[in-house]
């Protein structure tokens, strides 16, 4: 119908004619913009409909672009996974620390090879220029297959707009982004509806390919990129299952090698290299695909997260962990020998010969002897590198070092900056080295020996041991040599220079010490350890007994004169401790002949004292055990080599006949935390030789000092100290003597902080006989003195023949520990804990017996006092049904200690327990050893009295006292302060006046100083009276309907005051 | 003490006396001796006791702490049991109970027909059994006696599987004292002619005992087990133990080339092999040593603490395979030919 001009210009809108609406005039243009709109709208509603994928699971380039963006417009901490292991952010964000502050994100694709990797760290390189997003990148190594050359060109797509051919992009990403049919190409069958099956390869190459392999090209310009940047950046390599898929076929680890040495060639600290494929990982966790199970999934998420820092939301099991959590590790570890290379548990060794390490310790050099080769780990040390060599060839050939340059047998390597100096040769003749990449064998002028021994380096020179005692310093610039000491029969089997000195260790295993003149020749020798001690027999064997000396009050530390050294075969001066720490073999009867028989003795030239360097054991007889056998004093360490980092003083053990290298950290620290206990109730070969003598030694040294510099391998907070104040039943289990409750409390706590929180603590302990509560105080006290300030100090309780209170069961003297441990704690905010340890003791019976009385009442108090009790025994009766008996037979006179799974047990409880409060005590603070202060500052400041000791010199008629209502009374306690509540509804009939308020708080005052367990504690008194309102349900006055009536804040002084003034005086 | 009542079971047919057991690690638990008491210590402490006559189920109600406990049958935890006399381990009693009366009561009585009555507090599918054939490494501390892999092993696979998977798993025990594959073959044959139907083996072997001086010997074993295991349509595991032996030295070394290629041969033939050892190695940084001191001739036997480590890894490396075999399974014991 055609409108005519004098038609009403009108319409009818609910129910009223209105003039017309301008913009509901169609407009040619807008009706049919609007037309498409819905149409478009319609049919992308239709396509909806269509039943499909519940997600497309390859992301498009708009969803990878959009997801990078995300994660640089994200606020603090973030990081991005690019992987193709199917963990999506919600999986891997599900195994964080809930209160963890991260923005996670994961981009997953089908197969993420080193071509798509570059292209998405491009794009986020321009998203995020400053890279403040931190990367995990999965580099798969089967992508430098042979079949995998190839880059495609969605492997390639580049993600920068700056470019122009990238705006073509833009807009068909905009286009795929949005309209219908590419929306839900998914559901019309025009995209992938699944994940595409992985079309990578089952075998690996032989080794990294060269660039002419596309991946590698893109690897390299991948870490080019990275290089270039300051991102922090993990590039994970996760389990592939190929050995689990192929068993009995194992890997040869060089192409894993290559590529660790591909990336740790960058020398870039922000760059790690994690490996992830490992046992933990079972055929089971792969499916027929070769894909990660769900079950499989969830391990690398969680050693995913744990690898890069993260807090985990619990503590997995030990067996999940592809790294477990702690300071110490073993970095290699299969009981074989032969050649394979790269991860713990894959490569071997062939009775190395000799290992080196960087000052720093992220560098550690092997002589894989027998394997002709020169190995090196770098880094986070988990793969084991080719350095130089090959394990099929033995030759003397310079060149190449990881490609032609051939070795005979090396040994003994010393790290001179970047440069490796070993012996090689099958005399030990040949002294060659391996600088930028190539390896050289050293040639000189001057004197020469047949065969070395060992080396070192000082001031850019060489010095050489030789096998025949003499000593050569070769310069390996100028190609000359000069004899520092002549050969001598049974001459000098060891060395070790500082920049001052050499020290040289002759056959009777005895040392001397020459000083270096200015002319760098060396003074006269002086004998700094004669080995006075030794005894032979006729046959010329050293005497066991003299190399360990033992028995009623004998043991570390030693006097020269009282312990001999049998056969020393490396030394390493310790600077930090001015002493020397000699590895000494001790011989043994039989064949084959145990391993376990080097002991690290520290030599302190000084004093003349041996100490022990011991990593401390839960079994404390761990380096001191008989073997009957073999007469050998058996020790923890095996015949092998060694190496001291100079930053930290951690030791690298690398065993001569097992694939095994370790670090752990300083053993002086190490034997200042062992709590031994020296007794002859023992029922093993040996009493303890390290005692709590020789823990108080290490301690009056202060290894703490050096805490902070003590490698870890993830960062952790701390470290935060914990003191152990126990008795033997915390310390012994009597089949096996010592076994450290203590111990195994720090690890169960490590495990916990370490994988949730990210803390560090380290314990200490003491452990004296039958310790009272005043012995536990006293060695507290005596702690403080000299010792590191502690973060947290855990008391043994214990009801052993009622010893813990012996002497002080009065509850004066009880209040009077209480306030010494109050003033203790308060010098460093110390949170203090009580443990109950009675369960432990089995004292001609077996334990988990109640404790008594008496001990629960002063931990009641102390509870009280706002100190931490934990009292684990009724918990641990469960237990019982498994683990019996709680103690050990024969409960012969003085054996009442635990078996060694009631400790672990009890050390478990212990630990989780207390594990709550710790984590919330601990997190933010500044550990206590940073806020060191001369004791004699705390004892200076005046603490005052208790008030107690107001009331002897008060004169009061206590009949004339009001009578005090003791259930409208609550106290609070806190700091030498003691708050007192009174409640009116007590007091009915009590007037309201000043006056009689006042009487009332006088009779409150005298009953909380008669009888109150904090009075002796209290420095000052609050009183305040109030009446409530009303009162709920259990007759608890409601807090904001209360109104104080009287209140008044005494000291000492103005509390005697108040009370001569105003209390009742006798008539 | 209150430690001193001991359970008897009297047979007035054959004027047989056994124990009334719960299995659990420390095989020694039930007979301990007191010196300063001179008394046999027990694990049962003064009380009263009543069994459910449905399930032959113990209750124990002490007398001297709050505890009220409850455990299964009690001859079938003797059945279950692996435990050894023997004279190294430098414990005042030799165990009265030794490899002898498991058997025995396992042959005389079968407790496991009621398996299927026990009392569970919440159902779990099975029980499933499982047969573990070892040597004195897989029974044996030397400084404590009889500890047992087997027991801590059913522990950690009954907390893994039944808390997961709410299955239920029983191990039953046995020890030889050497012999190698052919004892250990021997060992289960005698087993499931009188013992329980198994759904799984678990077969130890050690460097101690090599096998291959006649690797036709080997492969005839190996064929043995094979049919003794397709009998009951059975799993079975071989593992590798010789890191718990420690001759004259502590333990965790290389299996000798005899032994690996023994274990090879098992591999070839389709058997699923466990090699624990190096993972084993990364805990020594820790747990240390493995063996006891003073490894006096015949003291070859674990830490206690080693032989938990081990226990927990086996445990481990087991449950996903377990996890996917057992689920829906009907246990080999409901088809046993004239079970009922």
């Amino acid at each position: 119908m055609t409108q005519t001009h004098d038609a009403p210009r009108g319409h009818w809108i609910g129910g009223h004619l209105v003039d017309e609406i301008a913009s509901t005039k169609p407009r040619p243009g807008g009706a049919w913009l609007l037309g498409v709109l819905a149409l478009v709208g319609l049919v992308d509603g239709v396509l909806a409909m269509i039943p499909g994928p519940a997600s497309t699971p390859t992301p498009t380039r708009a969803e990878l672009r959009r997801g990078l963006q995300a994660a640089a417009d994200a606020p603090g901490r973030t990081i991005v996974v690019l992987g193709d292991r199917r963990l999506d952010a919600v999986e891997l964000r599900r195994h964080v620390a809930l209160d963890a502050p991260l923005s996670l994100h994961a981009i997953d694709l089908p197969e993420l090879n080193p071509c798509a990797a570059l292209a998405l760290v491009r794009e986020l390189d321009r998203v995020d220029p400053d890279g403040s997003v931190e990367l995990a990148i999965t580099l798969d190594l089967r992508d430098f297959s042979a079949g995998e050359s190839g880059c495609s060109q969605s492997q390639t797509r580049d993600f920068s707009i700056d470019e122009p051919s990238a705006t073509f992009s833009i807009v068909y990403d905009w286009l795929s982004e949005h309209t219908p049919v590419m929306r839900h190409r998914a559901r019309l069958g025009l995209a992938e509806a699944s994940r595409p099956n992985s079309t990578r390869t089952n075998s690996l190459a032989g080794e990294l390919p060269g660039r002419e392999h596309a991946q590698v090209e893109a690897l390299d310009s991948l870490l080019t990129l990275l290089q270039a940047g300051d991102r922090r950046t993990t590039l994970i390599l996760p389990p592939l299952g190929l050995a689990r898929a192929n068993p009995g076929q194992s890997e040869s680890g060089r192409l894993h090698a290559d590529l660790a040495g591909r990336i740790h060639d960058l020398g870039d600290p922000e760059i790690t290299l994690v490996d992830l494929d490992h046992p933990v990982f079972l055929a089971e966790h792969f499916d027929a695909l070769g894909e990660l199970t769900d079950a499989g999934r969830e391990l690398l998420a969680i050693n995913l997260i744990f690898e890069l820092g993260l807090p985990l939301d619990r503590r997995p099991f030990e067996w999940q962990m592809v790294h477990p959590e702690g300071h110490d590790r073993s970095l290699v570890h299969r009981v074989d020998q032969g050649f394979a290379e790269a991860g713990a548990t894959t490569t071997r060794f062939a009775s190395p010969e000799g290992v080196a390490t960087s000052p720093s310790g992220d560098r550690i050099v092997i002589a894989d002897t027998g394997n002709h080769m020169l190995r090196q780990l770098r880094g986070n040390l988990q793969t084991v590198e080719r350095l130089a060599g090959d394990p099929e060839h033995a030759d003397i050939v310079d060149g190449p070092a990881r490609t032609s340059a051939r070795l005979v047998a090396p040994r003994q390597p010393v790290l001179d900056g970047e440069r490796v100096v070993f012996i090689d040769g099958l005399l030990a003749e040949h002294l060659r080295v391996v600088e930028h990449g190539e390896v050289h064998t050293l040639d000189w002028t001057g004197p020469r020996c047949r065969s070395m021994r060992t080396l070192r380096v000082r001031r850019g020179m060489i010095l050489a041991l030789c096998s025949d005692g003499g000593l050569l310093r070769i310069d390996p610039f100028g190609a000359s040599s000069e004899r520092l000491v002549r050969p001598q029969r049974g001459g000098y089997v060891a060395l070790e220079v500082d920049d001052e000195r050499v020290w040289l260790a002759d056959a009777d295993a005895k040392i001397w010490e020459r000083r270096f003149r200015p002319d760098d020749t060396l003074g006269l020798p002086r004998l700094v350890f004669a080995n006075r001690a030794m005894v032979r027999t006729p046959e010329g064997v050293p005497v066991a007994e003299t190399l360990l000396p033992h028995g009623n009050r004998i043991g570390f530390p030693y006097h020269f004169d009282d312990i001999a050294l049998a056969k020393i075969v490396d030394m390493r001066w310790v600077e930090r401790y001015d002493s020397l720490l000699v590895m000494d073999e001790h011989p043994a009867k039989g064949l084959p002949a145990p391993t376990e028989r080097v002991h690290l003795r520290l030599l302190d030239f000084e004093v003349e004292r041996v100490l022990p360097w011991i990593k401390p054991q839960a079994h404390g007889e761990a380096y001191t055990l008989w073997n009957e056998q073999a007469d050998l004093n058996a020790s923890w360490y095996h015949v092998g080599s060694m190496a001291l980092v100079e930053r930290d003083a951690s030791l690298v053990w690398l065993e001569h006949d097992r694939s095994r290298l370790i670090r752990i950290a300083d053993g002086m620290l190490g034997v200042a935390q062992t709590a031994n206990h020296h007794t002859r109730g023992v029922s093993i070969p040996h009493m303890t030789t390290l005692s709590g003598a020789v823990a108080q030694r290490a301690n009056a040294v202060r290894p703490d000092r050096f805490l902070d510099r003590r490698w870890e391998p993830l960062p952790r907070s701390g470290p935060y100290v914990i003191l152990q104040l126990g008795s033997s039943l915390s310390s012994m289990s009597d089949r096996f003597a010592n076994y450290s409750l203590a111990r195994q409390i720090e690890r169960e706590l490590q495990r916990e902080l370490g994988y949730r929180d990210l803390i560090r603590v380290d314990l200490f302990a003491i452990s004296s006989g039958a310790a009272t509560f005043a012995d536990n105080l006293r060695n507290f006290e005596t702690w403080s003195q000299s010792s590191v300030p502690v973060d947290v100090v855990l008391i043994e309780a214990h009801d052993f023949a009622s010893n813990w209170l012996r002497k002080t069961g009065e509850p004066a003297q009880i209040a009077g520990l209480f306030a010494r441990l109050e003033a203790l704690a308060e010098r460093y905010d110390t949170l203090v804990i009580f443990y109950d340890n009675s369960q432990t003791e089995a004292n001609r019976r077996d334990g988990l017996r109640s404790t008594d009385a008496d001990v629960i009442a002063v931990l009641d108090q102390a509870r009280g006092l706002g100190f931490t009790v934990v009292r684990p025994g009724d918990l641990l009766l469960q237990r019982l049904a498994v683990e019996s008996p709680w103690g050990n037979q024969p409960y012969a006179n003085n054996q009442h200690h635990g078996s060694t799974w009631a400790l672990d047990r009890n050390a478990e409880l212990v630990a989780a327990l207390t594990y709550p409060v710790l984590r919330e005590f601990l997190r933010g603070r500044t550990p206590a050893r940073l806020r060191e202060r001369d004791p004699t500052s705390f004892d200076q400041t005046p603490r005052g009295e208790s008030l107690r000791t107001l009331l002897p010199g008060l004169a009061i008629d206590r009949t004339r006292l009001v009578a005090v209502a003791a259930s409208h009374l609550q106290r609070e306690y806190d700091s030498g302060l003691l708050r007192v509540h009174v409640d009116l509804a007590g007091y009915p009939k009590l007037a309201r006046s000043e006056a009689e308020l006042e009487k009332l708080a006088v009779a409150v005052v005298l009953t909380v100083l008669d009888d109150d367990v904090y009075a002796e504690l209290a420095r000052e008194l609050e009183i305040e009276i109030v009446e409530f309102a009303n009162y709920d349900e259990y007759g608890e006055g409601v807090v904001d309907s209360a109104k104080s009536l009287w209140r008044r804040r005494f000291d000492r002084a103005s509390l005697d005051t108040f009370l001569t003034e105003r209390a009742p005086k006798p008539r | 003490m209150t430690e001193r009542v001991h359970l008897r079971l009297l047979d007035f047919e054959t004027e047989q006396i056994w124990p009334w057991v719960k299995p659990i690690p420390h095989g020694d638990a039930w007979h301990t001796w007191g010196k300063q008491t001179s008394m046999i210590g027990s694990w049962y402490h003064q009380g009263s006791f009543a069994i459910a006559q449905a399930d032959a189920s113990l209750f124990w109600l002490e007398r001297d702490r709050s505890r009220l406990v409850r455990l299964a049958d009690g001859l079938l935890g003797l059945a279950k049991l692996g435990n050894l006399r023997s004279a190294v381990a430098k414990v005042e009693l030799l165990d009265p109970i030794g490899a002898l009366a498991p058997r025995a009561i396992s042959g005389e009585r079968r407790p496991d027909r009621w398996l299927d009555r026990r009392h569970e507090p919440r159902p779990h599918a099975g029980p499933y059994v499982m047969v573990m054939i070892g040597s004195s490494l897989t029974a044996l501390s030397d400084r404590i006696g009889n500890y047992s892999l087997g027991r801590r092993l059913e522990l950690e696979l009954q907390r893994e599987l039944g808390t997961r998977d709410r299955l239920r798993l029983d191990l039953f025990q046995r020890s030889v004292q050497a012999g190698g594959l052919v004892r250990r073959v021997d060992e289960l044959e005698r087993f499931l002619a009188s013992g329980p139907a198994v759904d799984v083996i678990l077969i130890e072997l050690h460097e101690l005992e090599p096998e291959l001086d006649q690797p036709e010997h080997a492969e005839i074993q190996l064929a043995r087990l094979r049919e003794l295991a397709d009998q009951h349509d059975a799993l079975v595991a071989i593992f590798d133990d010789t890191a718990l032996a420690s001759i004259g030295r502590d333990g965790l070394r290389a299996s000798s080339p005899a032994m690996l290629e023994l274990l090879e041969l098992a591999r070839d033939q389709g058997f699923w092999l466990i090699e624990p050892s190096d993972q084993l190695l990364r805990e020594l940084i820790n747990d240390s040593p493995w063996g006891n001191q003073p490894w006096a001739s015949g003291q070859i036997h674990g830490a206690p603490w080693a032989i938990d480590r081990t226990a927990e890894l086996l445990a481990n490396l087991l449950a996903p395979r377990l996890r996917e075999f057992l689920p829906g399974r009907v246990p080999a014991r409901h088809r046993e030919r004239g079970r009922q």
